[in-house]
């Protein structure tokens, strides 16, 4: 019932009506009343003639008497008559006694009536008066149902019990209808109920009604809305009609709407056969066959949904109009009314949420149902303007389920193949968006590719210990949108949007559908939507992370600028694997974190953690790992490059070279440590800040100072220091930098005040024998700015004990004249160095040599690592490694053999360091990296 | 022109000490402010020099290091705002978020970078600095010349100005106070040390991994002829992360003395024959220049610090990271008359004055004012 009821004017014509009704009564009456008056004067009028012609009778009987004995045939006629005019006489005036009589009943009847009638008068005044408080206790329960849809039930049950004593007020009148009370009573007062009750009523006192037409008024009176019928139809209203009877014998022919969850049209296309009153039908089969009195009223689903419906066995439509309506139930899966309820707000009726929508709802633009838009429907649908409800439109039209859209994050393509992948078939009863809503909450169906039902499944009941209530995808729409912590899918971060973005009114999902994508939006840490789609060539209209779903299988474009690759898909099926695996095993993943284990059946895994694993600390599931570093998924890194974090933490080798050991790792212990995962971390982060930044690549700006020569010096025999300072002594005309590499067996105290006063300010390492003169070269030069020196000088003091000492010593010496024997010799090869950019190294022709020895292998190896083509495979080298050379070659030589494991052969016999260690090989291969980076020797 | 110094911590060592050092310095030139992210024991050393008013300090803890850098810069904008420097002096990569928070303010601001290439990549790791931080610096000030290569090869960026600053100590200050005080230390059965007898190892620090006191005891332990002295705190609960405490106090090395927490370590220092810098990572290490300024010899590994270069031309340099075999070696090479002579003694001698802040300052003062 409308609260206002001095607005409506069927409700405004309700206690007027009932006092019309005893006028028109009390008007019969008195026509009664009038035609017995009338009655009355013809009787007297009969009375007074017959009175009249008795009198002239015994005039003339008088006037005949002295006439004679014949004139007593005439007389005895006369008498004759008069007696029986006497007794027609007295017929009348007992019939005038009798009109008298029933005059006066009827007087009193209407003096009786008349009393009533001020009572009523006296009482409408009252009535006025209580809708005026109604109509103020309407206004504060109105603004109480802003406050909460709860309220909204207890201002139903508030109102209807107000309203009661307005009806109670009018029970008298009605007191010979023996169940009034204990059906307004069931009925919560409804006024729709009350007065079709009273349509039904008058419908079925009227004996002149045919029996089927009253039995069918009983039977469609519980779902008739008279207050509905006679403000849709106001010839109904104008002629003063008993709507009801109107709708039985007129109505249901004319296809008019009996109440406004009622769509006749709608009901026919269900059951074209249906008789011509489809209400009757519907009550009669239709409810109970599960036809849908309505687009948005689904009997089925409001039987399965609310199973005190089926037990009671109300008629659906009736107990939602009825009781379900006001208690917010939903009066089909696609109509949700808490939901409208919320957005309605202080605009609400108070009617039932549905009626209210059908109503004023969808004219002020208030959607029904999170999965559906109005706007967004229209635009998908190409409708330029409603002509009804807009749900209701979508409901109607199956031609326009599988092409438009209900709402951005409604896909029916997607969610067609969603039930295919789940193995359920659509159902052609049900729309799209219905066959979605009607799944409960234990469905991981989602409808768009951007939803992720069961990751948001898990992050609720898993992390947050709260159990979903209805599918994923709604409770994300309805509430969950509000906590940024709550992802819709793995590459979407609300929290990281809403700092790129700002914050927005309605799901930041939505709004990255709607317009974020279009801005280029960030939507996580690890995804940049407008450098996602600055390197896509497909030309799609879908947008950055639609693609990057679709494609998921296999990334190839990269969404981070500075991950330069990329994202991986093992971090994002690792977190597969924690939502989808239950329990605390995983063969598969116990497999692949722990290499160890080497490839056991599912059987043998499963004893080996249940004998040993779990004792030993072991993880038995993905899950497992995150319980444990008390993470949740959202802490589970998709930027974590496992080469990378392996890169950044050397030290992690012996886990694993694998994504699944190293991010077992990771989780518990490396997030911790704050370890490097990827080197895009080594970035600002550009789009937290309000200012450009350089972009990548940065240019090296400042050029460094160049030296003309770095000279190595390596020291095994310090007794030959002098010599070789005396040789250094050579650079001295040129910029030059010295390092030298003391064997620490050979250092004492004294050796190294020897160093610096024969060689003052050079850079003096000590270091252990590994590798002879090469390893110390290399151990030095991680000191070095390899890129600041025109040249490189090697010296080391080569003794070679397996030869004469002379000949070692000119071997020595001669190796070193041919670089450094002079000043001018220094200075000549500085300059060609310089002039010269083919010149690769220079040293002594005496001791160019081919000769491989017993390096073969050694030598073969080197070059493999180097990997020398054919080529350049030829064996020339300079024996003996005191040389200059270019930085590029040394370069080369570094990078290589940086970490590599030298041989330590202090404690070999004389033949072991002849021939055949590494170094020897390095002695061997510089000869083809000369030539291999295409340069060339001088041989001096 | 004024200028705000930002210094990430406020310890008595190492990069913030430099800092402060510098910070004082300036003051003869410029207006000059301290703010500190963290407390520490530096604090009342700069508010002495500086006066209270100058110095502000944050407080930020450990939390800053869990702190997004975005967040941080956020933070670092709202306390520059405060701050009325023109330029604003960022001592170490480890507040990278000032540099961003001074540009986004329109300031200049010069960084000091003091880590070498694994600390920087250390640093980006962890999310305290960011590539593109270097080409906002309108200047970059160098603890060691050998960083421009490591910026070069982390950040592939150098900035235009660069100043070769190194490490600056205030050498009239620690002469001073190497000549105050009694330099006790004892050994674990409690009997000190007598200085002079034998050759005395010394090192300086909060016991620790990563200073070594591991390496430091095994030293000990291989070279008993000598005595080996730490100065600063070793013993629990000071010092939880001493991992040879037990060892310490069971096999109680006869050469192995402690001084406890010391006001003044530079009567120590000046005692020592040899500093043997122990750490494992040390990027700059001031107690070295310190070490330097008093005469005393260094021994310390190339992995250690940022100023292998330096030390590498200066002190007793052995390759790679710290450890006790190495170590050994060369203590065990060494002769009490030779490490003791002035000759040897006098191989550092040029090195000095690069150290003293004094001879330094003037420097700095005119970069500044250059950019």
């Amino acid at each position: 019932m409308p609260d206002d009821l001095s607005r409506t004017p069927a409700s405004a014509a309700r206690p007027p009506q009932r006092l019309d009704r005893i006028a028109r009564r009390l008007k019969r009456v008195e026509g009664a009343q009038a035609q017995a008056n009338a009655d009355r004067a013809r009787l007297r009028e009969g009375l007074d003639g017959a009175t009249a012609r008795v009198a002239r009778a015994l005039a003339r009987l008088d006037g005949l008497a002295p006439r004679g004995q014949d004139a007593l045939d005439p007389a005895r006629v006369l008498s004759e008559t008069l007696g029986r005019a006497t007794r027609r006489i007295g017929g009348l005036s007992e019939e005038l006694r009798e009109a008298g009589r029933a005059n006066e009943a009827k007087a009193a009847q209407i003096a009786h009536l008349q009393d009533q009638l001020r009572e009523l008068r006296v009482e409408r005044a009252g009535l006025e008066e209580k809708l005026a408080t109604l109509s103020r206790e309407k206004t504060a329960l109105a603004r109480d149902a802003r406050q909460s849809a709860a309220a909204l039930t207890a201002l139903a049950a508030s109102r209807n019990r107000a309203k009661n004593n307005a009806f109670w007020s009018l029970a008298p009148f009605f007191a010979d209808l023996a169940d009034f009370a204990a059906y307004a009573e069931r009925v919560l007062y409804a006024p729709r109920r009350l007065y079709a009750m009273l349509m039904r009523a008058d419908i079925e006192a009227d004996a002149s009604l045919s029996p089927e037409l009253r039995a069918a008024a009983s039977k469609i009176a519980d779902l008739f809305d008279p207050i509905f019928y006679l403000a849709e139809h106001s010839d109904v209203a104008l002629a003063g009609t008993n709507p009801l009877l109107h709708y039985l014998t007129d109505g249901a022919r004319e296809g008019r709407r009996p109440h406004p969850l009622f769509d006749p049209e709608y009901y026919r296309a269900q059951k074209p056969l249906a008789p011509e009153n489809a209400l009757l039908d519907y009550v009669e089969a239709g409810s109970a066959a599960g036809l849908s009195p309505h687009p948005l009223f689904d009997p089925q689903f409001y039987r399965a949904r609310y199973p005190d419906v089926a037990e009671s066995g109300a008629e659906p439509l009736h107990h939602y109009e009825v009781w379900g309506g006001r208690e917010g139930r939903d009066p089909s899966p696609i109509f949700d009314t808490e939901y409208y309820l919320a957005r309605r707000g202080a605009a609400f009726s108070g009617e039932i949420a549905l009626i209210d929508y059908l109503g004023e709802g969808w004219l002020a633009g208030v959607d029904p149902h999170p999965l559906f838009s109005a706007r967004d429907f229209a635009a998908a649908a190409g409708i330029a303007e409603f002509a009804e409800a807009p749900l209701a439109v979508y409901r109607k039209h199956p031609e326009l389920w599988a092409s438009a859209k209900p709402h951005p994050l409604f896909d029916p393509l997607y969610f067609a193949a969603e039930l295919a992948r789940h193995g359920l078939e659509p159902r052609p009863d049900l729309s799209p968006l219905g066959r979605f809503c009607a799944f409960g909450p234990e469905a991981d169906l989602s409808p768009h590719i951007l939803f992720d039902a069961p990751l948001y499944r898990y992050q609720v009941e898993h992390e947050q210990g709260r159990k979903l209530e209805e599918p994923a995808l709604l409770d994300y729409l309805k509430r969950g949108w509000h906590d940024k912590s709550l992802l819709p899918n793995l590459l979407f971060d609300p929290a990281t949007y809403a700092e790129a973005q700002g914050e927005t009114e309605i799901p930041e999902l939505l709004h990255y559908l709607l317009a974020g994508d279009k801005e280029g939006a960030r939507t996580h840490a690890m995804f940049d939507a407008g450098f996602y789609n600055a390197q896509r060539t497909d030309g799609g209209p879908a947008t950055a992370l639609e693609h990057f779903w679709a494609e998921a299988g296999d990334p190839a474009i990269p969404s981070h600028p500075h991950a330069g690759r990329p994202l991986s898909r093992e971090p994002i099926d690792w977190v597969r694997s924690v939502i989808d695996v239950q329990g605390n095993f995983d063969p598969d993943f116990y497999r692949l974190s722990y290499p160890d284990l080497g490839t056991m059946s599912n059987v043998d895994a499963v004893a080996h953690y249940l004998q040993f694993g779990k004792g030993e600390g072991r993880f038995g599931a993905a899950r497992e790992v995150l319980n444990a570093s008390e993470r949740k998924i959202r802490d589970v890194p998709l930027g974590f490059f496992f080469d990378e974090y392996l890169e950044y933490s050397p030290d992690l080798e012996t886990i694993g070279t694998g994504f699944h050991p190293l991010i077992r790792h990771y989780l518990p212990y490396g997030a911790a440590e704050n370890r490097t995962i990827g080197r895009w971390q080594f970035h600002l982060d550009t789009l937290a800040l309000d200012f450009p930044t350089p972009s990548a690549p940065i240019a090296l700006q400042h050029e460094l100072k160049r030296v003309d020569v770095c000279l190595l010096i390596h020291v095994f025999y310090a007794d030959l220091w002098p010599e070789l300072a005396a040789f250094a002594k050579n650079f001295e005309g040129v910029s030059k930098d010295v390092f030298v590499n003391v064997v620490d067996a050979a250092w004492t105290p004294r050796f190294q005040r020897e160093l610096r006063e024969l060689c003052p300010g050079a850079f003096v390492q000590l270091s252990n024998d590994d590798g002879r003169d090469i390893g110390g070269f290399m151990r030095l030069l991680d000191n070095v700015d390899l890129g600041r020196y025109e040249a490189f000088a090697f010296m080391h003091t080569k003794k070679s004990p397996h030869i004469p000492e002379r000949e070692g010593e000119y071997w020595r010496r001669s190796l070193m004249t041919a670089f450094a024997g002079s000043p001018e010799i220094v200075r000549r090869n500085i300059a060609l160095f310089r002039e010269d950019q083919g010149v690769g190294l220079i040293g002594s022709k005496e001791w160019r040599s081919t000769e491989i020895g017993k390096n073969v292998e050694v030598y073969e190896r080197l070059l493999d690592m180097f990997e020398i083509p054919p080529e350049h495979r030829g064996l020339e080298y300079l024996s003996g490694t005191m040389f200059m050379m270019r930085p590029a070659i040394v370069r080369r030589l570094y990078e290589v053999l940086r970490e590599t494991k030298w041989e330590y052969g202090g404690d070999q016999p004389l033949e072991y360091h002849m021939d055949g260690q590494l170094a020897h090989g390095v002695e061997r291969l510089v000869g083809n990296l000369v030539r291999q980076m295409g340069y060339r020797f001088v041989w001096a | 022109m004024s200028i705000t110094t930002v210094l990430h911590e406020a310890s008595l060592t190492g990069a913030p000490k430099i800092g402060g050092i510098i910070a004082v310095a300036l003051k003869k030139d410029f207006d000059t402010r301290v703010l500190c992210l963290d407390g520490g024991p530096l604090l009342p050393w700069i508010e002495e020099r500086l006066g209270a008013q100058s110095v502000k300090c944050l407080d930020l803890g450990n939390s800053r290091n869990h702190t997004p850098f975005a967040q941080r810069v956020r933070q670092a904008t709202a306390a520059l705002e405060e701050e009325p420097g023109d330029i604003v002096y960022v001592n170490s990569l480890s507040a990278s978020e000032y540099v961003v928070a001074a540009k986004r303010l329109g300031k200049r601001v010069v960084l000091h970078v003091h880590e070498k290439a694994a600390e920087m990549a250390h640093l980006l790791g962890h999310q305290l600095t960011k590539l593109e931080v270097l080409p906002l610096c309108d200047g970059v000030v160098l603890a060691a010349e050998e960083i421009a290569r490591d910026l070069v090869e982390v950040f592939h960026h150098l900035p235009e100005h660069v100043l070769d600053f190194g490490i600056a100590v205030d050498a009239e200050e620690i002469a001073l106070a190497a000549r105050q005080g009694e330099a006790e230390a004892r050994n674990a059965a409690g009997e000190p040390i007598r200085w002079g007898e034998r050759l005395a190892i010394g090192m300086c620090g909060h016991a620790s991994r990563r200073k070594g006191c591991d390496i430091f005891y095994e030293a000990a332990a291989a070279a008993p002829q000598h005595d080996f002295v730490w100065v600063g705190n070793w013993g629990p609960p000071d010092t939880p992360e001493n991992v040879v405490y037990e060892r310490f106090l069971e096999e109680r090395l006869p050469n192995l003395y402690v001084s406890g927490l010391a006001a003044n370590p530079y009567q120590y220092i000046s005692r020592f024959d040899l500093f043997f810098l122990s750490s494992r990572e040390d990027p700059n290490p001031v107690v070295l220049a310190e070490a330097l300024l008093l005469g005393v010899p260094i021994l310390a590994f190339s992995k250690t610090t940022a100023v292998a270069d330096f030390l590498g031309r200066s002190a007793i340099l052995c390759h790679g990271a710290a450890n006790t075999e190495d170590a050994a070696r060369v203590l065990n090479a060494l002769d009490p008359e030779e490490i003791r002579s002035d000759e040897f003694r006098r191989l550092s001698d040029g090195f000095r004055a690069r150290f003293d802040i004094a001879q330094k300052i003037g420097g700095l003062s005119g970069f500044l004012g250059s950019l």
